[in-house]
């Protein structure tokens, strides 16, 4: 059912949310059984599909654990497709990044990975995580600032 | 050096990887596990509605 390459990719996936090994194993090996229990309708979706049952027991677990943040997330539009642009522009450091990418919360760093490694566009990231396109452009707006700010040394 | 964001994220996250152990019991757990044969499934979904059926006229021819 699962090559070897689909089961890393979705362990990177499940990396990317919990940040810890043990975790994303966990969430690795309960996405698959899961898919074996109930294999997509779609051939051919079935690593999408996986991201997505990882996406949701990702979140249930947060919630159980409550590290998820349940803040709402505002709309603001002003200028946001063109910061998407600027984040394809944006140029940084492995070590800038690394001293960012623990202080993102999981869905900035899911946003990053579907953009960055999925190819994802943000229609796409919207309806992967179930959100309006105006949140995760919002989402964008705010990771290019303190993106930004981590590659200036702090200053903006 | 700088390079380009969507470059470093994709280095970065590529660095995870499962071992082999880990791999070997994905795999083991796969082949475990059959997925359920819609043919299968599609013989008990039949079989339960026949039951009803059964049930249903029995019921009825007995009151």
């Amino acid at each position: 059912m699962f090559s070897n390459s689909q089961l890393q990719k979705l362990y990177r996936y499940a990396y990317v949310l919990t940040a810890d090994e043990h975790s994303a194993h966990d969430l690795v090996q309960d996405a698959v059984e899961s898919c074996l229990r109930q294999p997509p309708k779609k051939t051919g979706a079935l690593v999408s599909y996986s991201l997505k049952i990882i996406h949701n027991r990702f979140i249930d677990m947060a919630r159980r654990e409550k590290r998820f943040p349940h803040t709402t997330l505002d709309e603001e539009l002003i200028e946001l497709d063109a910061d998407n642009l600027l984040l394809e522009e944006m140029v940084i450091t492995s070590s800038e990044l690394d001293a960012v990418w623990l202080k993102l919360d999981a869905m900035e760093r899911e946003i990053l990975f579907l953009w960055a490694v999925e190819g994802y566009s943000t229609s796409q990231i919207a309806d992967q995580l179930e959100i309006s396109r105006g949140t995760i452009l919002s989402r964008i707006h705010r990771l290019r600032k303190r993106l930004a700010k981590e590659s200036s040394g702090g200053a903006v | 050096m700088k390079k380009q964001l969507k470059l470093v994220i994709q280095e970065k996250v590529n660095k995870p990887a499962l071992s082999d152990n880990q791999l070997a019991v994905l795999q083991k757990l796969q082949n475990k596990t059959e997925p359920a044969k819609p043919g299968s499934r599609m013989a008990l979904i039949t079989g339960a509605a026949a039951v009803i059926l059964v049930a249903v006229f029995s019921l009825k021819n007995f009151s």
